[in-house]
C-alpha cells in the first residue's frame, strides 16, 4: 500500500518536475531580446522544414475529407431533401472542427516527429554542446525558430486544409452528385460566419500550434541521447500531441460553441 | 624549441572541494585541483571516473552541489546565463564527436563562432577562416560537409573551429578516441603546437595514456570520486601509490577492483 502510494507520488513529481522543465524551456527559448535578423533567417528556413514540407500531406488529406464529407453529407441530407444544403455542412464541419484539429494531428505526426528527432539528434551527436560551449544559446538558436516556425506554419496549414476541403466537398457533391452549384455555394457563404466560424477555427489553430510545438521541441531537447531515447521522444511527441489537441479541441469547443 | 611558459604559480582554473552526484550517484566527494596557465594539462583515470563531467563543470554547463570552480579567476557556478556565455567565448573545446554541425559546410562551422561573436567583413573572415583551417592542415577540405569528412578530419576541422576565436583555453574530450597511428600523431603534434604557438591552456581527458603523458606538463588522475595523483608525468611514472601504480601498469586488480562488488560466489550458485 505504502510503495503504491509511493509510486504515485513519485509520478506526480516527476510530471510536475516535467511540467517547469518544459515551461522553463519555453520561457528562454522566446523571452528576452534577440538578434532579429539572424533568428528572422533561421525562422523563414525553419517555416520550410515545418510547413512547405508539409504541404503535400496537408492537401492531399484535405482534399480526400472533403469528398468523404461531401459524399457522406449528400446520403444524409438527401433523405430529408435538403442536399442543396451541402456546402453549409462542408464549410462548417471544416472550418469549426475537422481543419484545424485534423492538420494539427497529421502536423504532429509530419513535422512535430522530425523536430523531435531533429533536436535529439543534434544533442545525441553534442551538436547542442558544442553551440553552448561557443557562446551561442541553443534554445534561442535552435528552439525558438523552431516553435516560432510551428506557430506561423499550422494556422496557414490549417487554412489551407479547409479550402482544399470545400473544394473536396463541391467535387463530389456538385460535380459527380449533381447538388446545385449555386445552392452549394450560395448556402455556404450565406452560413459561415466569419467571426463565429473561421476565426474561431483559427483560434483553435493556434492552441494547437503552441500546444503540438512546444510538446515536440521539448521531448526533443530533453531526451536522453541514444538512439533508443530518440525514438521514445518521437513516439513520445506524436501521442502526447495528439491526445492534447483532442483534449484542447474539447475544452475550446466547449467555450467556443457550447451556448448553442 | 623552447618557449617562455607562464608561471605555474598562477591557475587558469581553480576547482576547490567540488561535490557532485547525479540523482543518487556520486561522482566528486571534495575534488580539489588545478589547471595551470599556458601549459598542457591531462585528466586520466579509469572509466567512468567522472573525466568529461569535470570538463563540462569547468565550461558550466553543470553545476556542482557545493565546491567552487574558478576561470581565471571567475567563479563559474555563481555567473547568470549571459556572462556565463560571455565567459565561454574565452574557452573552446573539442567534443568526442567532433559536434560539427552536419547541415553546415567546413568553412561555415569554422566561420560560425566568428559570425555569432565578431563583425568581421567577409574578406576578412575568409581569411580567418582559411588560415585556422591551415593551421589543422584541412584548407583543401574548406568546401566539404562534414559527412564527407573521416571521423579524424571532422576532429580536426572541430579544432579549427575551437580555435577560430582565439580562446585562452582549450578542452580536449578524448581527442585521440578511435584513431589510427598517423591520425593520433597528426592529433598529438597538433594538440603540442597550438599550446606552443598560441600560449593556449590546454586541458586533454584521455585514455591514451603513454600519448597523453608524452605532452603534457601536469597530470590530473581522477578515481574513486577524487584527485588520486596531482603532478608532473615524471612524478607520476615515479609514484609508489598503489593505485597510479595499477593504472599506469594496467594491471586488472588492485585498488581498482576488477570484480564488481558481490556476495561470495558461493552463496551465489
Amino acid at each position: 500500500m505504502i510503495e503504491r502510494i509511493r509510486a504515485i507520488g513519485r509520478a506526480t513529481l516527476t510530471q510536475i518536475g516535467d511540467l517547469g522543465r518544459a515551461s522553463l524551456l519555453l520561457f528562454q527559448a522566446i523571452a528576452g531580446r534577440s538578434r532579429v535578423g539572424v533568428h528572422w533567417r533561421l525562422t523563414v528556413d525553419q517555416v520550410y522544414a515545418v510547413g512547405v514540407l508539409s504541404l503535400s500531406i496537408i492537401v492531399v488529406s484535405g482534399l480526400f475529407i472533403g469528398m468523404v464529407l461531401g459524399l457522406q453529407g449528400y446520403t444524409i441530407l438527401s433523405d430529408y431533401g435538403s442536399e442543396q444544403a451541402l456546402g453549409q455542412m462542408v464549410a462548417l464541419s471544416l472550418t469549426r472542427e475537422l481543419g484545424p484539429v485534423v492538420t494539427a494531428l497529421l502536423f504532429a505526426g509530419r513535422a512535430g516527429s522530425a523536430l523531435t528527432a531533429e533536436i535529439g539528434l543534434m544533442k545525441a551527436t553534442e551538436q547542442l554542446a558544442s553551440l553552448e560551449m561557443i557562446g551561442v544559446d541553443p534554445l534561442r538558436r535552435v528552439v525558438a525558430p523552431r516553435f516560432w516556425a510551428g506557430m506561423i506554419s499550422l494556422p496557414i496549414l490549417s487554412l489551407i486544409f479547409v479550402s482544399v476541403g470545400c473544394l473536396g466537398g463541391a467535387l463530389v457533391g456538385v460535380s459527380w452528385l449533381g447538388v446545385d452549384a449555386g445552392s452549394f455555394w450560395a448556402n455556404m457563404q450565406a452560413s459561415v460566419d466569419f467571426w463565429n466560424d473561421v476565426f474561431n477555427g483559427m483560434i483553435k489553430s493556434v492552441v494547437f500550434a503552441v500546444v503540438v510545438t512546444w510538446i515536440a521541441v521539448y521531448q526533443g531537447y530533453d531526451l536522453v541521447p541514444t538512439s533508443e531515447g530518440i525514438a521514445r521522444a518521437t513516439t513520445r511527441t506524436v501521442v502526447y500531441a495528439s491526445l492534447a489537441v483532442l483534449a484542447f479541441d474539447f475544452f475550446l469547443t466547449a467555450v467556443m460553441f457550447g451556448e448553442v | 624549441m623552447s618557449v617562455d611558459l607562464p608561471d605555474l604559480d598562477t591557475p587558469f582554473v581553480e576547482i576547490e572541494n567540488v561535490v557532485f552526484r547525479r540523482d543518487e550517484r556520486v561522482i566528486y566527494e571534495g575534488l580539489s585541483a588545478s589547471i595551470p596557465r599556458g601549459r598542457i594539462s591531462a585528466i586520466v583515470g579509469p572509466s567512468g571516473t567522472g573525466k568529461t563531467t569535470l570538463l563540462r563543470l569547468i565550461g558550466g554547463q553543470l553545476r556542482p552541489q557545493s565546491g567552487d570552480i574558478r576561470v581565471d579567476g571567475i567563479s563559474v557556478q555563481g555567473l547568470k546565463r549571459h556572462a556565463l556565455f560571455d565567459l565561454r567565448k574565452r574557452m573552446g573545446m573539442l567534443f568526442q564527436s567532433g559536434a560539427l554541425f552536419a547541415d553546415l559546410s567546413v568553412f561555415e562551422n569554422v566561420a560560425f563562432p566568428l559570425r555569432v561573436h565578431t563583425t568581421l567583413d567577409e574578406e576578412l573572415l575568409r581569411l580567418v577562416v582559411l588560415m585556422k583551417l591551415e593551421a589543422v592542415g584541412l584548407r583543401g577540405a574548406v568546401d566539404l560537409m562534414p559527412a564527407e569528412l573521416s571521423g579524424g578530419m571532422q576532429r580536426r576541422v572541430a579544432l579549427a573551429r575551437a580555435i577560430a576565436l582565439d580562446p585562452e583555453m582549450i578542452m580536449y574530450d578524448e581527442p585521440f578516441a578511435g584513431q589510427d597511428p598517423i591520425g593520433l600523431g597528426v592529433l598529438l603534434t597538433l594538440v603540442k603546437q597550438l599550446n606552443q604557438a598560441l600560449g593556449l591552456t590546454s586541458v586533454v581527458v584521455s585514455h591514451d595514456l603513454q600519448e597523453t603523458l608524452s605532452i603534457a606538463d601536469h597530470v590530473i588522475m581522477i578515481a574513486n570520486n577524487r584527485v588520486a595523483f596531482e603532478g608532473s608525468p615524471d612524478a607520476m611514472q615515479a609514484s609508489n601509490d598503489p593505485l597510479v601504480e595499477q593504472f599506469l601498469n594496467g594491471r586488472p586488480d588492485g585498488p581498482v577492483r576488477f570484480h564488481f562488488p558481490a556476495p561470495p560466489l558461493a552463496e551465489t550458485i
